[in-house]
C-alpha cells in the first residue's frame, strides 16, 4: 500500500513540480501572478488532441501542442501585458487582465470542444507495469520521465545560461536592468515562451494520463500556484520543489482524508502559505 | 519632551544604513538633519516614525518606547511627517487632501452609516482646512485637483496636511528641495511661525542656506552615524562638516 | 410578465453583489474574488435556517448577513497583511476553499445534490408566491446597497478609504488605523453579499454549490468593473447589462451548450478590454502603490 502511495507521490510530484516551476518562471520575470498561464496548460492538451484527431502522429502532435502553447503565451505578452507594462500598470491590473484572458480562453475551448472529458490517445486502458513498489502505466512513467527531464533542463538553463541570468535580473529589479541596457521586454517575452511551452507540455502529459476537460488548467493552477508559493517564488528551484511537495501532499491527502476533502485542504494550505509569506514578500514586511 | 533614537542599527542587503545611531530632538526647536546622499537620513526618519523595522536599538517619543509601534500608532502620539517623494491623494482636490488629516467623527463606522451630526462637523472641518490653506498660501487653490499643482505647491500641500493634524512634532523630508526661491522664503517664514506656536520641527535638507536661516540645531549624519550635533552656527562653521558636504 | 420579473430579481441580486464588491475594491482598493463564496454563505445559512429550524426570511436574512460578515473576516486578515495582487490571490484561494466546502460538507450542505424546497416564508404566515413581490424585494436590496455604499464612500470615512486605496502610507502617516477600516469595509461588503444570498435562496428555493463558484465571482467582478467600479450606480448598470446578455442569447435561439461558454467568453473579452483601456485609476493609483509598497517598510 505504501509502495503504491510512493509511486503516486513521485508521479504527482514530477507533474506539479513542472507546473510550479513554469508558473514561477513567468510570474517572477513579469512580476505579476499570471493566472492565464493555466489556460496554456489546457490549450496545449487540446491542440495535441486536435492534431492527433486529424491524423498527425503522436510525437508531432505533442510538439505541435507545445509550440502552439508557447506561441499563445507570447501572444498574450505582446498583445496585452507589454502594453500594460508600458503604461505603468500595477501588478493587480495585470492580474485582472490575466483573469480576463483565462476566462476567455477557457470558455472558447469549452465552446469548441464541449465540457465532456475526452481521451487523448484513444487507446485501450493500459496495463500497469509492475514496479518494485506498486504499479504505474507506461504512459505515466514516460510522462514522469519527460516532466523531470524538461524541468531539469529549464532549471539548468535558468541558472547557467546568460539568458537565464538575464531573466533573473529582470525579475529582481526591472528598473535597474533597464538602466543597464537589458532589453527587459525581450527577456519577459522569452520567459513567456519557455514557461508556456513547459506548461503546455504539462497539460499534454496530464491529458495523456487522465484525459482532457476545459477546466483542467484551472485545477492545475491552484495546486501549482500553491506549490510555487510554498517553495518560494523568488527562486525557480525552490518553486519546483514546492510543487514537488504539494504533489506529495495531495496524494497523501487523497489517501488519508475522507472523500474530496484533500482538495479543500490544499486550498486552505494555499491561503495559509500566502498569508504567512506575505509578511516576508521579497524580504520586506508590508504594513 | 524629546524624540530620541538609541543605538539604532539597520542594514539593507548587507549595507549598513544606520550604525549605532544616537540622536535626540528637543521640543520647540527646529532641528535640521544634514549629510551626504546615502547617509541614512531618511532611514532614520522612517525608523522614528515607524515606517521601518530596525535591526536593533530603541526609539522613544516623549519617554514612550515606540520601537515596535506601527506608523499609525506613532502618528497618533502627535507626530506628523512628509515624505521624500511627495505623497498625496492625486485624484482629489487640495482641500480634500487637507480634510483627510483632520480627525473626524465621520470616520467611525456608525456615524458614517447614519450620517448623524456629520453635516455640522463637515462644515467645521472645512473651515479649519481653509484656515490651514490660508496659512500656507494655498487657499485660492482649494478646489484644484492635486495633480494640477506645481511641484512646489504639492510640497506645500503635503506640509499643510501635517499642520492640519495638529501634531506637536512635524518631521519633514526635504521640505524646500526642488522648489522656487520664492516658495523657499515662504516656507521658511511658515516654519518659524509654526514653532512659535509651540510645535517642534525636525527636517532633512540639502539646502544649506535654508538650514542656516531657520534651524536652531543641526545634526550631521554620515554613513549611518551621527558625526556631530549642536547649535547651527557652531556646526556649520566646522571645516570637517563642510568637507563632508562638498567633498 | 413573470419572466420579466425573474430578470429583475436576478439583476437586482447581482447588482447588490456588484455594489458590495465595488465598495471594497473601488473605494478601498481591495479587490476580492470571493463574493460568490460569501454570497453562498448567506444563501446556505438562510436555506438551513428555513428548512431545519423553520426561521422565515425576516430572521434568516439578518442571520445570513451576520454570518457572511464573519465569513469575511479571513479576507480582512489577508488584507491587513498582503499587498494588492497577493491579496487578490488570497481571496481566490478563499473562494475555491469555501466552494469546496460547499461541495464536500455533505452532512450539512448535501454537497452537489443541494438543499431543495426552501420555504418562501417571509414573516409569520406571509408566504411569497409571485415574482413581482420578489422583484420588489430585489430592488429594495439593490437600492439599500447603493445607499450604504454612498454613505461609506463619501465624507470622512470615504476619504480614509481613498487614502488606503491610493497610498496606504498616507493613511498611516495621518494616524488612521487602516486595519480597522479594512475590516469594516470587508465585513459590510460581506453582509451585503450575504443578504443577496439570502434573497437568492428564498427565491430559487434551491441552493447548490454550482451557483457559488469562481466563475460567478469573476462575473460579479466583471459587472462591477465594466459598470464603473468607483461609481455608485455603475455596478448596478453593469449587473443589469451583463444579466441581460445571456437572456438575449437565449432568445436568439442559440443552444444552451453554446450560449453558456459564449457569454462567458464575452465577459472575458469585456474584462480584458476594460482593463486595457481604462485610465490607470482602476484600483488605485499605480504611482501611489509603487511608493507605498516598494519601499522597504515595516
Amino acid at each position: 500500500m505504501e509502495g503504491q502511495l510512493s509511486i503516486n507521490v513521485c508521479l504527482a510530484a514530477t507533474h506539479y513540480g513542472l507546473i510550479a516551476l513554469s508558473f514561477a518562471l513567468v510570474s517572477r520575470t513579469a512580476k505579476f501572478f499570471h493566472v492565464a498561464h493555466c489556460a496554456i496548460f489546457t490549450l496545449g492538451a487540446y491542440i495535441t488532441f486536435t492534431l492527433i484527431g486529424t491524423g498527425v502522429g503522436s510525437v508531432a502532435s505533442v510538439v505541435g501542442g507545445v509550440i502552439v502553447g508557447s506561441a499563445a503565451g507570447c501572444a498574450m505578452d505582446l498583445i496585452v501585458f507589454q502594453r500594460l507594462r508600458r503604461r505603468g500598470a500595477s501588478p493587480e491590473i495585470q492580474l485582472l487582465a490575466s483573469f480576463g484572458l483565462l476566462v476567455t480562453l477557457q470558455s472558447l475551448i469549452s465552446l469548441f470542444f464541449g465540457n465532456e472529458r475526452h481521451s487523448l490517445l484513444n487507446q485501450p486502458a493500459e496495463m500497469g507495469i509492475s514496479l518494485l513498489w506498486g504499479h504505474a502505466t507506461p504512459t505515466q512513467l514516460l510522462a514522469a520521465g519527460v516532466s523531470l527531464s524538461v524541468a531539469v533542463v529549464i532549471l539548468l538553463w535558468s541558472r547557467l545560461s546568460t539568458a537565464g541570468l538575464i531573466l533573473k535580473a529582470v525579475g529582481d529589479d526591472p528598473g535597474l536592468s533597464l538602466a543597464r541596457g537589458i532589453r527587459t521586454d525581450r527577456a519577459i517575452l522569452i520567459a513567456f515562451a519557455v514557461a508556456s511551452g513547459a506548461m503546455a507540455l504539462g497539460g499534454i502529459l496530464q491529458a495523456a494520463d487522465v484525459g482532457l476537460t476545459p477546466l483542467m488548467g484551472f485545477q492545475a493552477l491552484l495546486v501549482g500556484f500553491a506549490g510555487a508559493l510554498l517553495g518560494g517564488l523568488d527562486s525557480n528551484a525552490r518553486a519546483y520543489f514546492g510543487g514537488v511537495a504539494i504533489g506529495g501532499l495531495e496524494q497523501l491527502g487523497a489517501m488519508f482524508l475522507p472523500g474530496q476533502w484533500y482538495e479543500s485542504a490544499i486550498y486552505l494550505l494555499l491561503i495559509i502559505v500566502l498569508v504567512a509569506r506575505g509578511r516576508r514578500a521579497l524580504g520586506e514586511r508590508i504594513e | 519632551m524629546t524624540i530620541r533614537a538609541e543605538n539604532l542599527e539597520k542594514h539593507f542587503n548587507g549595507v549598513k544604513a544606520l550604525r549605532c545611531t544616537n540622536v535626540e530632538f528637543n521640543e520647540s526647536k527646529i532641528t535640521a538633519i544634514i549629510g551626504p546622499n546615502g547617509a541614512g537620513k531618511t532611514t532614520l526618519v522612517d525608523a522614528l516614525t515607524g515606517f521601518l523595522d530596525i535591526d536593533s536599538g530603541r526609539c522613544f517619543i516623549e519617554q514612550i518606547d515606540t520601537t515596535q509601534m506601527r506608523p499609525d500608532q506613532i502618528a497618533r502620539l502627535g507626530v506628523a511627517r512628509t515624505f521624500q517623494e511627495v505623497r498625496l491623494v492625486w485624484g482629489e482636490s487640495v482641500i480634500e487632501n487637507v480634510m483627510a488629516a483632520i480627525p473626524s467623527r465621520g470616520e467611525q463606522f456608525c456615524y458614517a452609516l447614519t450620517n448623524f451630526g456629520l453635516k455640522a462637523e463637515h462644515d467645521k472641518n472645512y473651515t479649519k482646512a481653509l484656515e490651514v490653506l490660508q496659512f500656507v498660501g494655498l487657499r485660492d487653490l482649494a478646489d484644484t485637483i492635486a495633480t494640477d499643482l506645481s511641484y512646489g505647491q504639492q510640497k506645500l500641500l503635503e506640509f499643510a496636511r501635517c499642520l492640519a493634524t495638529e501634531a506637536r512634532w512635524l518631521i519633514l523630508d526635504e521640505p524646500v528641495s526642488g522648489i522656487s526661491p520664492v516658495l523657499v522664503e515662504s516656507m521658511i517664514k511658515i516654519l518659524r511661525s509654526v514653532v512659535k506656536e509651540g510645535r517642534s520641527i525636525v527636517f532633512i535638507e540639502h539646502d544649506i542656506k535654508a538650514v542656516k536661516e531657520v534651524a536652531d540645531v543641526v545634526v550631521v549624519l554620515d554613513e549611518g552615524r551621527v558625526v556631530v550635533a549642536g547649535a547651527t552656527a557652531e556646526v556649520l562653521a566646522r571645516d570637517d562638516v563642510m568637507e563632508a558636504y562638498v567633498g | 410578465m413573470e419572466y420579466l420579473f425573474h430578470i429583475v430579481i436576478i439583476a437586482g441580486i447581482y447588482a447588490s453583489l456588484a455594489v458590495s464588491l465595488s465598495l471594497s475594491a473601488g473605494q478601498a482598493g481591495l479587490l476580492s474574488l470571493a463574493p460568490a463564496a460569501i454570497f453562498g454563505v448567506g444563501a446556505y445559512t438562510t436555506a438551513l435556517l428555513a428548512s431545519n429550524v423553520d426561521i422565515p426570511l425576516a430572521g434568516g436574512l439578518p442571520c445570513a448577513m451576520a454570518i457572511a460578515a464573519v465569513a469575511s473576516i479571513p479576507l480582512a486578515v489577508a488584507a491587513s497583511r498582503l499587498r494588492g495582487d497577493h491579496f487578490i490571490m488570497a481571496t481566490l484561494g478563499y473562494q475555491v476553499f469555501l466552494a469546496s466546502v460547499f461541495e464536500n460538507w455533505v452532512d450539512v450542505t448535501k454537497g452537489p445534490l443541494g438543499l431543495a424546497s426552501i420555504p418562501r416564508r417571509i414573516f409569520d404566515s406571509w408566504y411569497i408566491s409571485s415574482n413581482s413581490e420578489f422583484a420588489c424585494l430585489a430592488l429594495v436590496l439593490s437600492v439599500l446597497s447603493v445607499f450604504v455604499a454612498m454613505r461609506l464612500s463619501n465624507g470622512a470615512f470615504g476619504r480614509v478609504l481613498h487614502c488606503i486605496r491610493d497610498d496606504e502610507s498616507i493613511a498611516l502617516a495621518l494616524g488612521k488605523d487602516i486595519r480597522r477600516f479594512k475590516f469594516q469595509i470587508l465585513m459590510v461588503s460581506g453582509a451585503i453579499a450575504g443578504a443577496a444570498g439570502s434573497l437568492y435562496a428564498t427565491y430559487t428555493t434551491f441552493v447548490d454549490p454550482s451557483a457559488f463558484t469562481i466563475n460567478e465571482s469573476i462575473v460579479v467582478a466583471t459587472m462591477a468593473i465594466v459598470g464603473g467600479i468607483r461609481t455608485l450606480w455603475g455596478p448596478v448598470l453593469g449587473a443589469a447589462a451583463l444579466v441581460l446578455i445571456p437572456e438575449l442569447l437565449r432568445f436568439s435561439g442559440i443552444p444552451h451548450t453554446v450560449a453558456a461558454p459564449l457569454h462567458q467568453a464575452i465577459f472575458g473579452v469585456a474584462l480584458i478590454w476594460i482593463v486595457m483601456n481604462l485610465p490607470q485609476g482602476l484600483l488605485g493609483s499605480a504611482k501611489g502603490k509603487a511608493l507605498s509598497q516598494n519601499r522597504k517598510t515595516k
